[in-house]
């Protein structure tokens, strides 16, 4: 029988979808308006804005940002779960919880939680480790962060460990455990933490102004937020000032939201493919 | 056999030598020095021909330290803080008194007295700005800007077709403002704030009253006191109220974004505003109605005939050089500033290379710039080197002949040298000032978007005065002064 969904909630749902929707409507509209009909009130379409924005800067910005949110986000999930698995297995082997040591580092990664040295320590880290105005500054500084490796500790605790026992009796090491075992149980979790780590390397337009400094090196963010206070201020005392229509920063912001939006469907499809057992002990882990 | 064996050997033992010799005296030729600059939105194009001129002419590279334009001061400060500090460098200079005092007195900027008879383009541009210097020697050479280069815009057509001439009036700003409203149905002037709640750019009203902006104004009895409690602001912001009540002046002045004042202006919902580039604003609106024009009109004049717009001392920001580098790297990079400060280096930056940029014809410079119509392209986005000019000039200072928008600029520039307010005691800061004055300032904004709203205006004046002077306002007075201040 099928449970008819409530008319309030449902209402709510609808209308917090439309207070999501429609900036986006706007946008996706505004980006397509000739300039001057914008301004005089008309509804003329063009692609003329998004031809005219995508020129080799932008492309070269979107690409930097693919980069650095593809392979940053890769990055952090292999480090974010191994941290999650290396604690999840120190604490699943005692009674007692995790061994001393193991506390110790869970304690360090919630002081950092909290505690942070500021923006001249961290500089002058990533400068002496010789990564700024290189691209693996952008992403690199980045790579772990403290809470996912407590939202992933906490999905990996779910896992009965009988399993884990069952597979280390037939001989398995930890990372055959891992690969055979914990993956194919949490590959969406493991999905869901890259596409968090990749929106928020590709949301990252501070590392550009912090480590690069050459503007060719930059991510589309930092691109984007130049190109919509360009008209604030000062901008003119710059020597780089040319008249941006609002259909055209439309059209720059539609074009740089692409590959977020891909990688959204890529890992909803992903997400929604039927995940594998865990695998059976073959003969060598027998 | 043996000796023609020997011989070959000996042959080509003496070309090994000769080649060693060649690519070892080679290899002793100096190399070009890294000088790194840092500067908002600003890169190089190491194969244009700018570059290569450069190179040439001084023997360095160019490494660019590029930041966009809102945060690089928060860079800069990062970056001196951790010791990374660029080679050459542009701050506020002595515009900020307390950075600049702070930065010198640490040791961090290069004393340049000592250098000025080497490299007489940087002397000649230290020439008269003695009030700069700090115990008696320079640290930084200022970037020449207009002295300002603000102007009021109107849109010339809606005058032809209402057959009013251009204000040049407080009152006739008003009445042209009424006509706009009663005859085109908009709001007709517009504002918005850079950084200060929308009255910077409206500040030439504040001037017609006889107030001011950010300055000490003189008192009347041989003193001082502060531009934002004086009788002239007040009578400013009176007329300000009286705009905004008759529904002359955007409800949303305080709060709009210059991008949001120039969508008002350009879809015509505005017909007045006060801004400083003009040349987006033309450009723009001929894209939009070619039949459109705008007109641009000195600061109106107040009921007692005082006209006047707050103006810059000539520079917005100054270059400086790190004084931490060694002796050989130094003399580069001075070579490099005194170049760029030359005749030559100026040519270079605003016209590009003769041949690739612009040819001279007649006498005359003539583009070889990509145009679209009579519309050129800018020299720096041809070729991005040419965007070291702002370490030399900023804004509109110069444009080139060709610019279709190039006698509107030049009376801008000359109705601000006309025009123009140098704010007193620019450099001349007292104790209570540093403590004080940004605090105040911040106020005043605040409480003048409330009295422009105000329907009890002398109340409130009276109010935020008394404020005023009681959070330090008295202190500051009485310093400046140099006798108790009471009220």
């Amino acid at each position: 029988m099928v449970r008819r969904a409530p008319v309030l909630s449902t209402a709510v749902v609808v209308i917090v979808l439309l207070l999501f929707a429609l900036p986006l409507a706007y946008m996706l509209g505004v980006s397509f308006l000739q300039a001057e009909s914008y301004y005089r009130g008309e509804l003329r379409l063009t692609l003329a804005n998004l031809a005219r924005m995508a020129d080799a800067r932008l492309l070269r910005a979107v690409a930097v940002s693919c980069g650095m949110a593809l392979v940053g986000g890769a990055l952090s999930v292999v480090l974010t779960v191994a941290g999650a698995y290396g604690l999840f297995l120190a604490g699943a082997r005692r009674a007692s919880g995790l061994p001393p040591a193991g506390r110790a580092v869970l304690a360090a990664a919630l002081a950092l939680l909290i505690f942070h040295g500021g923006v001249i320590p961290f500089y002058m880290v990533v400068r002496h480790l010789g990564l700024v105005n290189s691209y693996a500054a952008l992403f690199v500084p980045y790579l772990l962060q403290t809470l996912m490796v407590l939202y992933c500790l906490e999905s990996l605790r779910k896992i009965p460990f009988s399993l884990v026992e069952a597979a280390r009796m037939d001989g398995a090491g930890d990372l055959q455990v891992f690969a055979r075992v914990v993956l194919p149980l949490r590959i969406r979790v493991f999905l869901a933490l890259f596409l968090v780590h990749f929106v928020l390397h590709w949301n990252n337009w501070y590392a550009g102004v912090l480590f690069i400094h050459s503007t060719r090196k930059q991510p589309v963010q930092l691109l984007l937020r130049n190109l919509l206070f360009s008209d604030q201020g000062f901008r003119n005392l710059g020597m780089s000032g040319v008249s941006v229509s609002p259909p055209e920063k439309m059209a720059a912001v539609l074009l740089s939201i692409l590959p977020v939006a891909l990688a959204y469907a890529g890992v909803l499809a992903l997400s929604r493919s039927r995940p594998a057992k865990p695998g059976p002990a073959t003969e060598e882990t027998r | 056999m043996k000796r023609t064996a020997l011989l070959i050997v000996s042959v080509l033992a003496v070309a090994a030598v000769a080649a060693a010799t060649l690519l070892l005296s080679c290899g002793a030729r100096p190399k070009p020095e890294m000088v790194t600059m840092f500067h908002w939105d600003f890169e190089v194009d190491r194969d244009g021909p700018i570059y290569r001129r450069i190179r040439d002419r001084v023997g360095v590279e160019i490494e660019p330290v590029s930041v966009p334009w809102s945060e690089w001061a928060g860079k800069l400060n990062v970056m001196i803080a951790s010791g990374d500090v660029p080679d050459v460098f542009v701050t506020y200079g002595p515009g900020d008194p307390d950075a600049f005092d702070r930065l010198a007195r640490d040791g961090l900027l290069l004393p340049l007295s000592g250098y000025l008879e080497r490299y007489p383009n940087i002397a000649a541009r230290l020439a008269g700005r003695e009030n700069q210097r700090i115990d008696g020697e320079y640290y930084a050479v200022p970037v020449t800007l207009p002295k300002s280069d603000h102007v009021g815009m109107i849109r010339g057509d809606w005058l032809d077709r209402l057959g009013l001439p251009v204000p040049s009036t407080v009152e006739e700003l008003r009445q042209t403002a009424r006509a706009f409203k009663k005859e085109l149905g908009v709001i007709p002037i517009s504002s918005s704030p850079p950084h200060t709640a929308g009255f910077f750019w409206l500040n030439p009203l504040l001037y017609a009253f006889g107030g001011g902006w950010d300055t000490w104004l003189p008192d009347g009895s041989g003193g001082y006191l502060m531009c934002w409690v004086s009788e002239g602001n007040r009578e400013a912001l009176r007329f300000i109220n009286g705009l905004y009540h008759e529904g002359l002046l955007d409800p949303e002045f305080f709060s709009n974004t210059d991008a949001e004042k120039m969508d008002r202006f350009l879809s015509g919902r505005a017909g007045i505003v006060f801004h400083n580039t003009i040349s987006l604003y033309t450009d723009r609106l001929q894209a939009i109605d070619p039949g459109a024009r705008i007109d641009i009109f000195e600061p109106p004049a107040g009921p007692s005939g005082q006209r006047g717009e707050w103006a810059m001392d000539g520079f917005f920001t100054a270059v400086s050089v790190n004084s931490r580098l060694p002796e050989r790297k130094r003399d580069r990079v001075l070579q490099l500033l005194d170049f760029l400060y030359s005749r030559e280096g100026l040519e270079l930056l605003r016209y590009g290379v003769e041949g690739v940029h612009y040819q001279v014809r007649e006498g005359r410079k003539v583009p070889l710039l990509p145009h679209d119509g009579e519309v050129y392209r800018r020299l720096e986005e041809v070729d991005r080197t040419a965007s070291l000019r702002s370490f030399v000039e900023l804004g509109d200072i110069w444009s080139p002949e060709w610019d279709r928008n190039h006698d509107l600029i030049r009376r801008a520039v000359a109705n601000g040298e006309k025009h123009g307010r140098v704010p007193l005691f620019l450099y001349d800061k007292t104790p209570a000032e540093r403590k004080h004055r940004k605090q105040l300032t911040d106020l005043a904004f605040q409480s003048y978007v409330t009295l422009v709203q105000s329907d009890t205006f002398d109340r409130d004046w009276q109010a935020f005065v008394d404020k005023w002077y009681a959070y330090g306002g008295r202190e500051m007075t009485a310093e400046r002064n140099g006798k108790p201040f009471t009220r």
